[in-house]
């Protein structure tokens, strides 16, 4: 979303991707949002303008998913339990939902931001 | 410099040469869309996408959806945001619009004459490459909403949506708005598109640009759309019916319809000289009365009373009738006043009052060819029919009417069962039978 990244060039790297997919995958069992039961996507700051846009164009289902992740991490969080097992969040179920939507609305905006700055026009 | 003899050959020539331009072919792209443009000298010009996908072709169980498709015009598509639409047109000067009809959705833009290929462009993406998102239907939606509330809350919209129902039950009576049970979703929307918006049912009709030039603009912008099988709307049958609306309205409506005829047809033409005829309209303002026998019978009335006389025409159908609104103690004199106007001209039809009939059916029809939505009307219907025709074709058309046929329409349209609606008060409303 933001900053300088080498991810797709390391994603199209067949030997970059091999050495850096488990380190990749350390990273992420240690940061640990899957033993909540939550996906990566579920843990993105929400509190901007794109984000939240983005989140109300969610389909009804996924919005609902979302809010029983949510409800799920706080009564680990309450319980001070973490899942164990097949309740943590398999690397599968983690599907990037709401990412789409954020580079839709950023785009959007953007091109909003654009316009409202334009100086000189041309077709 | 011209001698006398060659110019009189010129003036021999003209006819011949005006009567092989009526008989050109529609243009038409590869994929079967219809082009037709009338190049006027006006810097100003204008673009219309007509899509053949009006109400009368709505599914059955989608009642509506037509009204969801025209508000999702200039809406975000794979090339450009609603955003970006709106703005650019802004930055060039230029105005959309949309509009719904029983026939054709209509999507139009006026603008500078150089400005025609961006449109161009942009239609070709409507119908191609709109998203149909959902986020875009929750906005749609509520203006589908508040346009049909208002719908509901105007007498005369509600009376020529009941009209039209009760006269042809499905295809051409189907309403324009969105019905409160309405539930259309946006896989719904997605699969009318797909059906409708298809090359053989599109017409791209532009005023104040090159024919030659558009078809080019259009061949490349329309060039990946679908060109779709020419299924033909279901034939309409006239049926007629009495409904009576109960309606807050402070004016009691009563409207009386017959069978009328298919626009363009000689039979219409004649029904336009009795429409006329009988008249109803007032051609100065806050007169009280005019000449013709609707609005004398509405002066007699008063109290804001208004009698006029209608006639729809379309594809393959047409309703010709009475519209009286008064209070409602009146609005019973008001409606008989009216039929017996069209008993009297069943009966016999005055040279005098022909001649006038005929001149403002001759100035109206003319007038339509002058502004630049009803010549975009003109065009597309030309398109879809496939045959071109000029305001002096129309005018000839009326002056071949006799004020016998004229006579004799009245008489068959008194004839065919009427279709009846009263809105306001129903209680004290009259009932249709009373009429004749």
């Amino acid at each position: 979303m933001s900053g300088f990244s080498l991810a797709n060039q390391v994603k199209a790297s067949k030997f970059w991707s091999k050495t850096l997919q488990p380190v990749a995958n350390a990273f992420i069992s240690a940061s640990g949002y899957r033993k909540l039961g939550l996906r990566y996507d579920d843990i993105i700051r929400e509190e901007t303008d794109i984000i939240r846009e983005a989140i109300n164009r969610l389909p009804e289902e996924e919005l609902y998913g979302r809010a029983f992740r949510m409800k799920t991490a706080c009564q680990y969080s309450l319980s001070h339990t973490i899942a164990t097992g097949d309740k943590v969040l398999k690397p599968e179920e983690d599907v990037r939902y709401l990412t789409p939507v954020i580079d839709e609305v950023a785009s959007e905006f953007a091109e909003k931001e654009d316009f409202n700055n334009i100086k000189s026009f041309s077709k | 410099m011209l001698s006398i003899s060659s110019a009189r050959k010129t003036l021999n020539l003209v006819p011949t040469i005006l009567k092989a331009g009526y008989a050109t072919a529609i243009s038409k792209t590869s994929n079967g869309v219809r082009v037709a443009a009338l190049d006027e000298s006006s810097p100003a010009a204008s673009v219309s996408l007509v899509i053949n996908a009006g109400s009368r072709f709505e599914p059955k169980d989608k009642a509506g959806i037509a009204h969801f498709a025209k508000n999702f015009g200039f809406k975000n598509n794979g090339k450009r945001s609603a955003f970006r639409i709106a703005r650019e047109t802004e930055l060039i000067g230029g105005v959309l619009s949309t509009s719904l009809g029983r026939e054709s959705v209509t999507f139009t833009a006026e603008c500078l004459k150089e400005d025609i290929p961006y449109f161009v462009e942009v239609f070709g993406d409507l119908v191609a490459q709109t998203k149909f998102s959902e986020h875009e239907f929750h906005s749609v939606a509520s203006e589908v909403a508040s346009e049909c509330s208002v719908a509901e809350s105007s007498p005369e919209i509600t009376v020529i949506e009941a009209l039209h129902n009760t006269a042809f039950r499905h295809g051409l009576g189907n309403s324009l708005y969105a019905a409160p049970y309405s539930d259309i979703t946006i896989s719904d929307l997605k699969a009318f598109a797909a059906n409708n918006f298809v090359g053989s049912k599109i017409a791209l009709v532009g005023t104040g640009v090159n024919e030659t030039e558009l078809t080019s603009l259009a061949d490349s912008a329309f060039g990946h759309v679908d060109a779709g099988s020419s299924v033909q709307a279901v034939a309409t049958k006239y049926y007629g019916g009495e409904v009576r609306v109960a309606h807050s309205s402070p004016l009691g409506h009563v409207a009386i319809a017959f069978q009328g005829a298919a626009a363009g047809t000689p039979e219409f033409y004649t029904a336009q000289i009795l429409r006329s005829l009988l008249g109803g309209d007032r051609f100065v303002k806050w007169s009280t009365s005019g000449v013709s026998p609707l609005a004398i019978a509405a002066g007699k009335i008063g109290h804001g009373a208004q009698i006029s006389a209608f006639n729809y025409g379309y594809s393959d159908a047409g309703l010709f009738g009475l519209y009286a609104q008064a209070e409602h103690k009146s609005v019973t004199e008001a409606a008989k006043a009216a039929v017996d106007s069209l008993k009297a001209a069943a009966k016999s039809v005055s040279a005098e009052d022909f001649k006038r009939a005929l001149a403002q059916a001759k100035f109206e029809t003319a007038s339509r060819f002058e502004t630049r939505a009803s010549t975009t009307e003109i065009l597309a219907a030309q398109a879809f029919q496939g045959q071109k025709f000029t305001a002096s074709e129309a005018l000839e058309a009326i002056e071949g009417v006799q004020a016998g046929d004229v006579s004799k329409l009245a008489a068959k349209l008194l004839r065919s069962k009427p279709t009846t609606v009263v809105l306001g008060r129903t209680s004290e409303l009259p009932y249709g039978d009373t009429f004749f």
